[in-house]
């Protein structure tokens, strides 16, 4: 059964007659022609073909001036700027309330990919509750109050939303389909984990923004907080990801100038053994990545066991990532696979974790 | 004395709640969906959001609509839905406006008679 | 009383709350009564650039101006006088165009209004919109789709290009000197009928879902969502600056004085730790 769910003067609308760029959330909130039963596969297709279009849509023009001038009211407001880039997906905003059930967050006015300050301000206050050992980061403690304040005072510094940056995304579209991660359920097993989005039955498509996309992170503050904030915010991004599913890998960032070029083995809290047990067994890498371990380590090149099982797979050094730069028995890795001469291989390798000395 | 408007509103959504079992899967239906369906509205615009319920919605979430229906002078959600989305630009924006309002009771009466919590069904 | 014109343009989403609210909205924007349009209270604004005075100026200048501290409120009163700032525009998401700003004549009038008693020079003459309908555009518009049509969230309208009057009288007031500014946003203004611009306002700003997170579970905590709304950024409000004789600031100073302070971003309203309410402030000039 099929219901339509636009205005009868809007049925006849698309995009084609647009001399100028449309807004992207619009059409997604509002625009979609026609709504299937719960389960039918059309209705599956009617959201695809709905989100397609979405991705096509480029960046206006306007909106580069606005991001110009956003730049310098920030410096004008003596904020400090750094640009995080996504290593793979990241969506914010997935499970916002929506027609099409799977949501993302755009600029309001703008209809680019955000990053929002609340969510930035949230993911670095949750960070220095669980990972750093210092007691001053502990909730109620006197850094953690400074910095993200408490119910009776606002924190000092100010996590304003991070826009995305021009020009970053290939031919200026940051936003692509994406399709519910293939589950694994022996990498499940453990009780008491988060509640997951793939119980859902019928999986539907949603859209989020590409890796290598830039946003601009913008915090303003006393230079001593605002650096202590950056460098906690560089840690998070990198380490756990912000926005949904990060469980699977999304919303990794890099932060200039602020990531840790290898995730300590001894985080507080979790020795090497137990980090190797969540990036292997327990996280699922985006799309098109992998993981592994580097188990044979001969000079400039290697093997990595993969964590799904299968041969091992040869890496080069040249094609570690990230700062990175041997390779090392016991290292865990994330990467692509490519061909190199006719032979498989591992590229684009980021090192996540390294041993103990 | 008379009454306003807006109590015999309060009053025909009251009693159109309290017709439902308390502790059913359908009431939960039901009650969750009077507190989604305003948002929705606000985010998706009136006809997207009935359209949703309508074709996806759980057996409580429909019943919802007709009851929805019912107090806005329709016959049945799908008179409501038709009327929506044929209605010019002035009745569609005053039928949006009195869905929305009419919405804020069946909140209210989702909570207090139903029993049925603003966050239950929040993911992410 | 001397009065001057001044425009507040939003650049981040702006949130001046009243507290409680019904309906989807847990925490709505302020509003003037009667009316529904969206405001930011002229004693928030105040509030904003006394702080703003005093990280720029010395103490007995913020003193003279904004009147002393609510300590020794008797003493003397302030010499500036700020209305309530009210939209003038508001930015709408557009099927072409990405956007509009998005007027009425009723929004314009009470501009008008304002702009009269601050002696701003010749104001356009309300415009006229012929039916709900109808949409006024720029002849450079950027809003239009299949010629004629211009789609505004769940509104379709059809276009006439006679809001060229309008569009270039505020664009030069509130971008002054950025030609690109007035150029980008004479081809996004437009205005609608009083009627669509009462709805756009309603369903039109800016509503964000608030959670607060379990840390353990990584699900929402009871109780913890919340639906909060703001002006989108580019909100464009306008109101009015006056000095009054206090014996102790001449009006030029007080003029003087909001037009340094206007040099800078200012933030108003709430929510300021997570980027709220980064604004522009521009002081219109005689003629």
């Amino acid at each position: 059964m099929s219901i339509p769910a636009r205005r009868t003067v809007l049925a006849h609308i698309n995009l084609n007659g647009a001399q100028y760029v449309p807004h992207p959330g619009l059409w997604l909130d509002k625009l979609l022609p026609q709504q299937f039963t719960q389960g039918d596969k059309q209705g599956v297709d009617a959201y695809r073909e709905h989100f397609e279009t979405a991705t096509t849509i480029p960046v206006a023009n306007v909106y580069r001036h606005f991001y110009e001038r956003w730049k310098k009211t920030l410096e004008t407001a003596e904020a400090k700027t750094a640009i995080a880039t996504t290593k793979g997906r990241l969506v914010v905003g997935l499970g916002a309330e929506s027609v099409l059930e799977n949501a993302i967050t755009l600029h309001r006015t703008y209809g680019v990919p955000i990053i929002p300050g609340s969510a930035l301000k949230g993911l670095a206050a949750a960070y220095a509750r669980n990972r750093l050992d210092d007691p001053q980061w502990q909730k109620g403690g006197e850094a953690y109050k400074i910095l993200f304040g408490d119910t009776d005072a606002a924190g000092y510094v100010t996590f304003f939303d991070a826009l995305y940056v021009p020009g970053s995304a290939k031919d200026d579209k940051p936003l692509a389909m994406d399709v519910v991660a293939v589950h694994h359920p022996d990498y499940y097993q453990r009780k008491d984990s988060p509640p997951a989005d793939w119980d859902s039955p019928t999986p539907v498509p949603f859209v989020s923004v590409r890796g290598g996309v830039k946003f601009l992170v913008a915090l303003a503050g006393p230079d001593a907080w605002v650096e202590a904030a950056f460098q906690i915010l560089g840690r998070a991004l990198a380490e756990e990801g912000i926005g949904a599913k990060t469980n699977s890998g999304y919303g990794r960032m890099m932060l200039e100038g602020y990531t840790p070029t290898t995730h300590a083995a001894s985080q507080p809290r979790e020795t090497y053994e137990l980090a190797k047990l969540r990036l292997l067994k327990q996280e699922t890498p985006p799309p098109g990545r992998y993981r592994g371990e580097v188990v044979e380590v001969k000079g400039r090149y290697g093997f990595i066991n993969p964590a799904r099982g299968g041969a091992k797979v040869f890496v080069h050094v040249s094609q570690l990532e990230s700062g990175a730069t041997s390779l090392q028995v016991g290292q865990v890795v994330e990467y692509s696979l490519g061909k190199y001469k006719g032979k498989t291989q591992a590229q684009k390798v980021d090192v996540l974790l390294n041993p103990n000395r | 004395m008379m009454r306003t408007l807006e109590q015999e509103l309060a009053e025909k959504v009251y009693q159109q709640v309290s017709r439902l079992q308390v502790g059913s899967d359908f009431a939960k239906e039901y009650g969750g969906m009077a507190h989604k369906l305003p948002v929705l509205i606000r985010q998706a615009g009136l006809v997207q959001a009935l359209a949703y319920v309508a074709a996806r919605g759980k057996d409580g979430a429909k019943h919802l609509l007709e009851d929805l229906a019912q107090t806005l002078e329709c016959e049945s959600a799908e008179h409501l839905l038709k009327k929506s989305r044929e209605a010019d630009l002035l009745e569609y924006m005053h039928l949006t406006r009195k869905a929305t309002v009419a919405l804020t009771w069946y909140k209210r009466f989702a909570q207090s008679v139903l029993g049925v919590e603003p966050t239950e069904e929040v993911r992410e | 009383m001397q009065a001057k014109l001044m425009f507040l343009h939003a650049l981040s989403p702006l949130h001046a709350g009243t507290g409680q609210g019904v309906g989807a909205i847990d925490l709505p924007i302020a509003r003037e009564k009667g009316t529904d349009i969206p405001i930011v209270p002229g004693s928030s604004l105040k509030g904003v650039l006394r702080d703003a005075c005093t990280t720029l100026r010395d103490d007995a200048t913020c003193t003279r101006i904004f009147g002393p501290d609510t300590n020794n409120a008797s003493e003397h009163a302030g010499a500036i006088v700020l209305t309530d700032l009210r939209l003038v525009a508001l930015p709408v998401r557009s099927l072409a165009g990405v956007f509009a700003w998005v007027s009425s004549p009723f929004l314009l009038q009470r501009l008008a209004r304002d702009a009269q008693l601050a002696a701003v020079g010749a104001v356009p003459n309300k415009p006229s919109v012929a039916n709900a309908n109808t949409v006024l555009v720029s002849n450079t518009s950027a809003l239009r789709l299949n010629d004629n049509e211009v789609v505004l969230e769940d509104v379709k309208l059809n276009a006439q290009a006679q809001a060229d009057e309008w569009a270039n009288w505020l664009a030069t007031r509130v971008f002054p000197n950025n030609q690109t500014w007035q150029a980008d946003f004479e081809a996004h203004f437009c205005i609608v009928h009083d009627d669509v611009m009462s709805y756009l306002l309603q369903v039109g700003t800016d509503v964000t879902a608030r959670i607060r997170l379990d840390d353990e579970k990584k699900t929402v905590a009871q109780g913890a969502l919340w639906y909060e709304e703001a002006l989108p950024a580019e909100s464009i409000l306008a109101g009015l600056v006056a000095a009054q004789p206090n014996g102790k600031a001449e009006p030029s100073e007080v003029f003087d004085v909001v037009a340094q302070l206007a040099e800078h971003p200012l933030q108003v309203g709430g929510n300021a730790t997570v980027g709220r309410g980064l604004s522009r402030l521009s002081v219109a000039e005689e003629g």
